[in-house]
């Protein structure tokens, strides 16, 4: 309709110009005409060789390896030709969500976990990958791993890229100066917070957590202390208040000892992430406890002039040996199930993660792979970046868990969700721990199943 | 104390205000003109303008793609190609609509006029909601023509531009239109040729204003425009904020200058079309 | 017969045909959001859940949930500072201006350039350059040895710094009030400086009377806007910290595109368009009290 009326008006406007000064107006038709002819086009592009839609978010080295990748992958099958979007982390969700929405997606697209709960709620936004399991090769995956990626109705929802965890990350020029070894234990931390106070200075801390970090901490802790899941494989919310109150008091007790900076120092430093905050750039945050497959991101951060270390997962957070560990499949590849061409689609999912050139050229840019080809084909070439293959293997390791996408539920985490409120409420000092819990207890319950 | 020395007085201490404020309301640009010059470890250092030690290192970083398949050259082009069919569609559907109430009688004209006017003040805060969700129904959200950003603008969205131009109509003399007529020029032919001409200066502000809102958009691309290759500079700016703050601060503020660059120049070039126009609004109203 | 009774009935409406784009656009993208937005309001809507049942909670929420009433009153304090601060500043700059000052171009300039550039991504990105811990602001302070807030972690000093980037925008308001300023006759000066009436009292007893109109219609203008406040505190401060500049608009953004709840957030824009209803309505009726109309024509 609107494009009706638009070229009427234009054409109303065109009829008077012509009718008064001659020939001028014709141009204004004109526009209005290729206009039209523009909007046709791209409505129009199912015809001749398959064009797929990819696309993916990341930093400018998984940026690089994965457009090599699709040229690979366009050489190999000519008739197919793939459009890449792909861009940084903020906003990224938001748009594409609505893309989801709006059923616009990508033909193939590079999600996260809780995306499956969160917009695919009645299973029709991401196709049933068992259907083109003749094209992915489904036996290159622990079929637990593939359990955990399904939808609400059984169907697989994406193809696990890789399994992760989060692990402690230490810059060790920082301990160095302070004269000291990086922590290995809780109890080495605490007093690494006092050294630094002491011989570095009140702005050097030996860790650093923003909100959703100390969500993750605090978890580790529990799940340690009361070797229990905080949720159940089936979704269960396995705490008390008090358990909660607990946990939230734990993480407090590391601000008060000068362990981590507070929230409210941490939003003064203005940084979106650490690897962009100039404290942890300069080393006086000399810890962080992140992503093992984040290792190069934060590692090149930091560039030449200071060493970035893979630490340990700390047994000693309750008594006994647990480490409370949990690991989450961090990323998937998921076919739109509005997709004209599943099959091709399904082919560059293949490609990317089972192809022997594919698996070669992304390397370890998602992390370790979840495909056992490719992790056989990258630690015999030796491709496997040491440090995050150091990372990954301490996290595995010591994983005693896997964390449920209910963790990571929308009103959980995020800049508005409950984790950044809480945390930052009782770090602020507008919540008590008290209050914290009882927050936090309610939200986690909202969610449970 | 004569006349004289008290009309002194009073011409320092009005000049002090004036440059005093104007220290204030400058000296950020100017600082920041001057960073985009330094290298990151001097731009805090100190409250200078001029760089001690020139670089081109911000505006080199500054050319590269971030973020995906978008550059700030090319995020300039997005913007420029929504804004500049915005402008164009925005002058001529105002004024069609203000010609229709500022010269014509019709049925309902004094109703239609009355909801004209109630939508100046109308928020467009309460409206983003609901029109994402029919521009989403329409298939626009996403759309590699900046459909959302565009069409509307073809149907004289823009109250202000259209009461402004009515303002301007008020004060052109029917006279020239009453001696078209006689000549045989219809309605159309005589606005074409008698009132655009004595509109144009109005139409010129109309037209910068839009641009420079456009131009200066972020809400509208970031709520519709979701590709990265297709980003305008604005959303471009913002990531390229986000991805650099820690430690690359000439690079940001170079993006962020080249983005507005040509705002700026335009601003100068028709600094008295702005004037009118903002007066023209206000004080005529 | 019926064709002639058709052109004429056209010939009388032909205005008709050029306000007919506006009519459509004002139903299509203004008047059928406007009435849907009401209609959400009362659900709960969920962009990707669709809608379960009818509500009033959304509203009693704004009221009664903390973070909102918070961005509401946030939302208040934001405008009710800078509003008044800057058409203080605007008229005060536009009155020394009108007086033959030398090189009034040069001034208007520097004043003005900073409304045109101010609602941009790239003054906001200078503004965090500004404020933030180890900016430029800090620097200063630093130089003379006094030790400036951390702007954007400290719940005060972070409105106030994007409220400061609202108020370094008061050109626009000044250059209409210069114009009106022009427009007050230079006999009504000399009447009442033979009156004997300092400055001062000319000022306020002669040349504000007479712009009032314009100072109403700045005041309107600028309430508006500063109640849709998105970009300063979305791009300087993401809201934070703590909520303290998570002003309506920002509040509105979050709720509908970040957590879906559409429902949730047409309440709130609604609650904010009513507010600015009644503002706006105070104005216009108190307006009879303190406005002058030369001609008296409205």
């Amino acid at each position: 309709m609107m494009k009706k009326l638009s070229l009427a008006m234009a054409v109303l406007l065109a009829g008077s110009l012509t009718a008064c000064t001659g020939n001028a107006g014709k141009d204004v038709s004109k526009e209005a005409q290729s206009k039209e002819s523009t909007t046709a086009k791209s409505e129009d592009t199912t015809s001749g060789p398959v064009t797929l839609t990819f696309n993916w978010w990341g930093g400018d080295s998984r940026h690089e390896a994965t457009k090599k990748a699709v040229d690979a992958f366009m050489a190999k099958y000519p008739d197919i030709k793939v459009e890449v979007n792909f861009g940084a982390w903020t906003d990224w969700e938001t748009a594409r969500a609505l893309e989801f929405q709006s059923g616009t997606a990508a033909d193939l697209s590079q999600i996260n976990m809780d995306w499956i709960s969160n917009y695919d709620a009645n299973g029709d936004t991401f196709l049933d990958l068992n259907t083109v399991s003749d094209v992915i090769d489904l036996t290159q995956y622990d079929s637990a791993l593939l359990d955990r990626s399904k939808d609400s109705k059984g169907g697989l929802a994406g193809v696990p890229i890789a399994e992760t965890g989060r692990i402690f990350y230490w810059d060790k020029t920082t301990f160095d100066e302070a004269g000291i070894d990086t922590p290995k234990s809780l109890a080495e931390l605490r007093a690494a917070g006092a050294t630094f106070k002491e011989k570095l200075g009140d702005d050097y801390y030996p860790l650093a957590m923003g909100q959703y970090d100390r969500a993750i901490f605090m978890t580790f802790y529990l799940q340690a202390k009361y070797k229990e899941a905080i949720f159940s494989d089936e979704g269960k919310f396995n705490f008390t208040q008090d358990q909660i109150k607990d946990g939230i008091e734990f993480i407090q007790s590391l601000e008060a000892d000068h362990v981590i900076p507070s929230i409210k120092t941490v939003d003064g430093d203005g940084a979106a992430s650490f690897d962009v905050n100039e404290k942890f750039i300069s080393g006086k945050y000399a810890g962080i406890l992140e992503w093992d497959s984040s290792a190069s991101k934060f590692k090149k951060a930091l560039g030449d002039a200071r060493e970035l270390v893979v630490g340990e997962e700390f047994k000693d957070l309750a008594d006994g040996s647990d480490t409370g560990v949990f690991t989450k499949i961090s990323m998937l590849y998921a076919i739109s199930a509005k997709s004209q061409h599943p099959k091709e689609a399904a082919m560059l999912l293949n490609f990317l993660v089972n192809d022997p050139e594919g698996i070669e050229i992304i390397g370890t840019e998602r992390g370790i792979p979840a495909s056992k080809v490719a992790l056989e084909q990258l630690t015999k070439a030796d491709k496997i970046n040491p440090m995050t293959g150091d990372a990954h293997k301490k996290v595995l390791e010591a994983a005693e868990f896997s964390m449920s996408p209910k963790f990571d539920d929308s009103s959980l985490k995020g800049s508005s969700g409950l984790y950044t409120e809480v945390f930052g409420g009782v770090s602020y000092g507008d919540y008590s721990a008290e209050d914290g819990a009882k927050m936090l207890f309610d939200g986690f319950s909202n969610v449970s199943n | 104390m004569s006349l004289k020395t008290k009309r002194n007085i009073q011409l320092v201490i009005r000049y002090t205000v004036l440059i005093a404020v104007g220290l204030f309301m400058i000296y950020p640009l100017l600082w920041m003109i001057g960073a985009t010059f330094k290298p990151n470890n001097e731009i805090f250092s100190g409250l200078n303008i001029l760089p001690k030690k020139a670089t081109f290192e911000g505006y080199l970083n500054a050319m590269k793609n971030y973020g995906g398949d978008i550059n700030i050259w090319k995020a300039m082009l997005n913007t420029y190609s929504y804004v500049i069919p915005a402008v164009i569609f925005t002058i001529v559907s105002s004024t069609l609509t203000a010609y229709g109430f500022g010269r014509f009688k019709f049925f309902g004209r004094s109703v239609l006029f009355a909801i004209l006017m109630s939508t100046l003040f109308l928020p467009q805060v309460v409206l983003n909601v609901p029109q994402y969700i029919m521009y989403n129904i329409f298939g626009w959200v996403g759309s590699k023509l900046y459909l959302p950003l565009i069409v509307p603008s073809m149907f004289a969205t823009e109250t202000y531009f259209v009461f402004m131009l009515i303002q301007f109509l008020r004060n052109i003399p029917k006279e020239l239109e009453e001696a078209a007529k006689i000549d045989g020029c219809n309605e159309i032919q005589t606005l074409i040729k008698v009132i655009v001409p004595m509109l144009k200066p109005a139409l010129v502000s109309c037209a910068l204003f839009k641009f420079m809102w456009a131009s200066n958009d972020f809400l509208g691309p970031l709520l519709y425009v979701n590709n990265p290759a297709k980003y305008p500079a604005t959303i471009f700016v913002k990531l390229a904020m986000d991805s650099d703050a820690g430690f690359a601060w000439n690079r940001i503020l170079s993006t962020s200058l080249i983005s507005i660059l040509p705002s700026v120049i335009i601003f100068f070039i028709a600094q008295n079309q702005f004037v009118e126009g903002i007066s023209a609004g206000g004080v005529k109203g | 017969m019926k064709n002639k009774t058709f052109k004429k009935v056209l010939k009388n409406n032909i205005g008709f045909l050029f306000i007919l784009p506006w009519l459509i656009g004002f139903c299509v993208f203004k008047l059928y959001p406007f009435a849907s937005s009401l209609y959400f309001s009362f659900t709960d809507f969920h962009l990707f859940k669709g809608i379960s049942k009818y509500t009033v909670e959304n509203y009693v929420d704004v009221f009664t949930n903390k973070n909102e009433l918070k961005a509401l009153i946030v939302t208040f304090k934001y405008a009710f500072i800078t509003v008044p601060l800057k058409l203080v500043a605007a008229l005060f700059i536009a009155y020394i201006l009108n007086f033959k000052i030398k090189g009034v171009n040069f001034f208007r300039t520097a004043y003005y350039i900073p409304s045109i550039l101010g609602g941009s991504v790239a003054i906001s990105v200078l503004w965090k350059a500004l404020f933030k811990d180890g900016g430029l602001i800090q620097t200063a302070f630093a130089m003379v040895g006094l030790h400036a807030p951390s702007f954007f972690s400290d719940p005060n000093w972070a409105l106030f710094s994007i409220s400061l980037l609202r108020m370094w925008q008061f050109g626009s308001a000044m250059v209409i009030f210069l114009a009106a300023l022009k427009g007050v006759p230079a006999e009504l000066y000399e009447a009442a400086s033979i009156d004997g009436a300092g400055k001062w009292k000319q000022f306020f007893s002669v040349t504000v009377p007479l712009i009032t109109p314009v100072i109403f219609y700045n005041l309107i203008t600028q309430l508006v806007q500063a109640f849709q406040e998105f970009n300063g505190p979305y791009i300087i401060t993401q809201g934070g910290p703590r909520g303290s500049t998570t002003l309506m608009s920002l509040l509105i953004y979050n709720n509908a595109f970040k957590n879906y709840q559409m429902g949730k957030a047409s309440a709130q824009a609604w609650v904010l368009f009513v507010i600015l209803l009644v503002l706006t309505a105070v104005a216009f009726y108190s307006q009879k009290h303190w406005v002058y109309y030369a001609d008296e024509e409205k």
